[in-house]
């Protein structure tokens, strides 16, 4: 989806007190794009985020908004719809003056802000017995429907969401992504969306930055940054992988990128196991351990010198024990390598 | 951490400085420093210090101040650890309604109380009128040991809070390992449970030490000729030639005060000493095994719950008797009359005193939430040199001692002075109301800036984003957020202004009394059960309108609203304050000083 671009960050630095939390910020999001700025906490997805809405001035760059640099103008002046994570619901006031609080600051008139409010409440699926409830009254996902509607009913040029989803139970947090993502969509309002969960970046994003300790690593597609991850950290952030030492690769018809001297990774989706005693295709290797998710099983396999994580559907044709010997095929294109050693992450 | 330069984008917070700066200077800085002047100022003849060390009964009153303090501080502790103990911590036989009994100070103190007791106690008081003729008579009750009595019991109400809430915080399996290691009752209250409660009684003795050192309604109207520093202070203002005298006393009390409170700064690292904590499980109280010691610790509850009770019975029984009938002993059923309330709720002249102390105390109130409840907010939010130093300032009352201000502005502003627009304040209505508003400062400020930082910061953020100008977010979002809190204080900071007798002894208008100067004067001398019968009713209206404030604001406006639907509040019989949501600190009065006033 590539249009002009409406938001822009150059040269953008964050400092607070002698703490620099984004050094040197420069990103581009475009019209109608569901962006996503993902990473570990104190990565700086979150300033950035803040920096974009006005609640950081930088100590250096610009933000520019549609053409427009708002890098010091007053949040209330950005016409930016946002998010926030606790919703920042108003407890004395009942869902419809929740909703209604932006368009009665424009002073605009009782009827029309009727209209819009209903409106709003419609289109995140709120029903109109609910705009006279309380906001204590509501359940989490309620509450923060209303908050979504509350962003949306002023016509923002941009939507900004601080990890919306985070403090809700896991089976909500996956359907309301759903709706979030339908509902933007149907808007195509130009979206930034902060998160560290990589699900919710990967199945909701047109296009995703990774942060890591104010910087970003690596720009682009959902498949750009789970495949093809341009650093190290990217690729042990998303997604599980294996470390392919040197005695493995010398197995493998390695390209020309790889340097079968020098440990490389892949991604545990990758490698295909066979079972059966006389299958020749793949390498040989003993199944050390594993775990059994139901709808498929993560097997650890020692090949030579590695240790490879295998995901494996269980197709309820095969599936294989600790200490069977399998077969495992690699295919090589799929190996990465960057310049630092790769660490495995802690298991979750 | 906000820049000061962000701060003071709006003009409205420029106006703001300017008015502070200016109150501050005017109110805060140059009285004191008047005083500094007074007593320092090389004069023709004696010097202040001269005069004080020439003086007999200025060396004596210090003396007596001195003395005073010590042994409340022995006494008070005394009482007050054996009441906490016996409310909070052994079993014994109806400690609610000795906690009731123990409490009453709550609904009274200062002038008021001291009155109270002096018309049971004194001569030509109660006691007197009932036990006259089984030999009893008041003659015992003036000097040291009134003024020891009165106060040691009045000036319980920090432990019945404070000392309470930390024994309440001790470990029950400490308690209970104990226990089994066969540790003895009295090994476990000194080994255990004390040196846990330290803090909370260090800082107690100091509060009472100063209220002890400081004391001016109990000496002036039972001391008779046990002076102290306070009401020296005030014959000493009196004449032009010994203010400068007046002057040194009083700095010499806010030098203890100032020195005795930055030592209890320093013991407040529990900080929670201040907090009225919500008892989560309440500790099992213990039963005292040794029979003689039950019956001795049992015994001496009661006696003092009746001590404790009895001003408070008399004075409601007496309110609703006949005065005359009281004076000449000659009480009987026919002496049951609404007359009294009668008199002192139509008649003018009863119930002048009365509006006027309703008047200060309102005015004080509203003027007061007004200016702290906007400064804090921005205290609050910005700390920056100019925040930083404003509050630092703000609390100058909350270490003087209340005489020093009163002094302070008495001589400061009786002549025409330039930060006033040239106008004498000393002997106006206003100037009692300027010292009133000093007063409460403090305690405001510290409580709606905690209100304000209970206040969830993307409440307002999202309101900004949404385009609220400063001014739409603070009306429309902060203010119903800290409202409760708000009307709390002002509920808290009326009631207590309503009996005073120690700033108003200095400042008041002759012909604009309120209730606390009026009820000293009916007992000047010796009681007049008659003329008593009014202050009687005041009393009762008092203790009244206090409990109805406690209830307000500790009962609803500081009950945290997500928990109404769980337990239903506090423990039955107690008045606590449940500050999960509310603020950090209690709507207590900081010091017994400001409870005994």
């Amino acid at each position: 989806m590539k249009g002009p671009d409406v938001i822009s960050f150059e040269g953008v630095a964050v400092k607070f007190g002698d703490f620099t939390a984004i050094p040197d910020l420069n990103l581009e999001i475009n019209e109608g794009e569901f962006f996503t700025l993902l990473g570990p906490s104190g990565s700086g997805k979150t300033t950035a985020l803040r920096t974009l809405a006005g609640f950081n001035i930088p100590a250096a760059g610009t933000v520019n908004l549609n053409g427009r640099d708002i890098t010091r103008e007053l949040p209330e002046k950005r016409g930016i719809g946002m998010v926030f994570q606790n919703y920042a619901l108003y407890p004395t006031m009942n869902v419809f003056e929740n909703i209604a609080f932006g368009l009665r600051v424009k002073k605009v008139k009782d009827p029309e802000v009727a209209t819009k409010v209903d409106a709003a409440a419609d289109r995140v699926g709120l029903t109109r017995d609910q705009l006279t409830k309380s906001v204590a009254a509501l359940s989490g996902g309620q509450q923060q429907r209303v908050a979504i509607a509350r962003a949306l009913v002023l016509e923002p040029d941009i939507l900004l969401l601080d990890e919306p989803l985070s403090n809700l139970d896991a089976k909500l947090r996956i359907r309301l992504r759903h709706q979030l993502k339908d509902l933007q969509n149907s808007l195509g309002i130009t979206t930034v969306y902060v998160t560290h969960d990589q699900d919710e970046a990967l199945t909701m994003s047109d296009r995703i930055a990774v942060f890591n300790l104010g910087r970003i690593e690596q720009v682009g597609t959902p498949r750009d940054i789970y495949d093809a991850s341009a650093t190290d950290f990217v690729s042990g952030f998303i997604g599980d992988r294996s470390i392919i030492n040197p005695g493995l690769l010398a197995r493998l018809d390695v390209p020309a990128t790889i340097d079968p001297t020098r440990p490389a990774v892949i991604r545990a989706d990758k490698p295909l196991l066979i079972v059966g005693t006389d299958e020749t295709r793949g390498l040989p290797g003993v199944v050390t351990s594993l775990r059994y998710y139901g709808r498929h099983t993560e097997y650890e396999v020692r090949m030579f010198d590695s240790d490879v994580r295998l995901l494996h559907k269980e197709d309820g044709r095969t599936h294989a024990e600790v200490g069977d010997a399998v077969q495992v095929l690699i295919d090589p294109r799929f190996l990465r390598q960057y310049a630092e050693a790769p660490k495995l992450e802690d298991e979750s | 951490m906000k820049k000061t330069a962000l701060m003071f984008r709006s003009p409205f917070v420029i106006v703001l400085w300017v008015f502070l700066a200016w109150f501050i200077v005017t109110f805060l800085i140059v009285p004191n420093v008047g005083l500094l002047v007074e007593s320092f100022q090389p004069k023709p003849g004696r010097n202040a210090f001269q005069k004080l060390l020439a003086s007999d009964r200025a060396m004596q009153s210090l003396f007596n101040s001195v003395l005073l303090a010590f042994l409340l501080s022995v006494t008070v502790n005394l009482v007050g650890v054996f009441i906490a103990l016996v409310t909070q911590y052994f079993k014994v036989a109806g400690s609610r309604i000795l906690w009731l009994g123990y409490a009453t100070t709550f609904l009274y103190g200062g002038v008021v109380l001291v009155t109270a007791y002096k018309s049971v106690y004194g001569k030509g008081g109660v006691f007197e009128a009932l036990f006259g003729g089984l030999g009893y008579s008041g003659e015992w009750f003036g000097g040291l040991v009134a003024i020891a009595f009165v106060m040691t019991f009045a000036c319980t109400t920090n432990h019945l809070l404070f000392v309470s809430a930390a024994i309440n915080k001790v470990d029950q399996q400490v308690l209970e390992s104990a226990t089994m290691m066969g540790a003895s009752e009295w090994t476990i209250l000194r080994r255990l449970v004390l040196p846990q409660i330290k803090p909370a009684l260090f800082a107690t003795t100091i509060l009472t030490f100063l209220t002890g050192l400081g004391a001016l309604s109990a000496p002036q109207v039972i001391g008779g000729n046990f002076q102290t520093i306070s009401p020296m202070i005030l014959a000493f203002s009196n004449t032009q030639t010994s203010r400068d005298l007046a002057a040194l006393l009083a700095l010499f009390l806010g030098a203890v005060t100032v020195v005795m409170l930055a030592i209890m700064n320093r013991l407040e690292s529990s900080g929670t000493y201040y907090s009225l904590t919500r008892v989560a499980t309440p500790l099992a109280k213990r039963r005292i095994a040794n029979p003689v010691g039950n019956a001795v610790v049992h015994i001496v509850a009661w006696l003092l719950f009746v001590i404790y009770a009895i001003p408070v019975v008399v004075v409601v029984l007496f309110s609703f008797l006949n005065g005359t009938d009281a004076a000449r002993g000659t009480l009987g059923l026919h002496s049951i009359t609404l007359d009294n309330y009668i008199r002192v709720l139509s008649g003018a002249d009863a119930l002048r005193p009365f509006l006027v102390s309703v008047a200060y105390a309102a005015a004080t109130a509203l003027i007061v939430i007004l200016i702290v409840g906007i400064t804090a907010r921005f205290l609050q939010k910005f700390r920056n040199v100019v925040t930083v130093t404003t509050e630092y300032l703000l609390h100058i009352p909350w270490v003087l001692p209340g005489t020093m201000i009163a002094l302070g502005l008495l001589l400061t502003f009786n002549t025409p002075n330039p930060l006033i627009g040239g106008v004498v304040l000393t002997g106006t209505v206003f100037i009692l109301l300027v010292a009133y508003v000093i007063g409460k400062i403090p305690f405001t400020l510290r409580m709606m800036k905690s209100a304000y930082a209970g206040v969830n910061v993307s409440m307002e953020e999202s309101a900004q984003i949404m385009g609220a100008s400063t001014f739409t977010v603070f009306r429309r979002i902060l203010f119903p957020a800290v409202l409760p809190v708000a009307a709390a204080i002002t509920a808290l900071n009326f009631n207590g202004l309503l009996d005073d007798y120690d700033t108003a002894v200095f400042l008041a208008h002759p012909s604009f009394q309120p209730l606390g100067l009026v009820i000293a004067a009916q007992t000047s001398s010796e009681v007049n059960l008659d003329a008593q019968a009014n202050v009687f009713v005041y009393t009762v209206l008092l203790m009244l309108i206090t409990g109805a404030t406690m209830w307000l604001v500790y009962g609803r406006l500081l009950k945290d609203p997500t928990k109404e639907s769980g337990r239903r509040g506090a423990p039955k019989g107690r008045a606590k304050a449940d500050t999960t949501a509310g603020p950090a600190e209690p709507a207590a009065p900081k010091t017994v000083a400001e409870v005994v006033k």
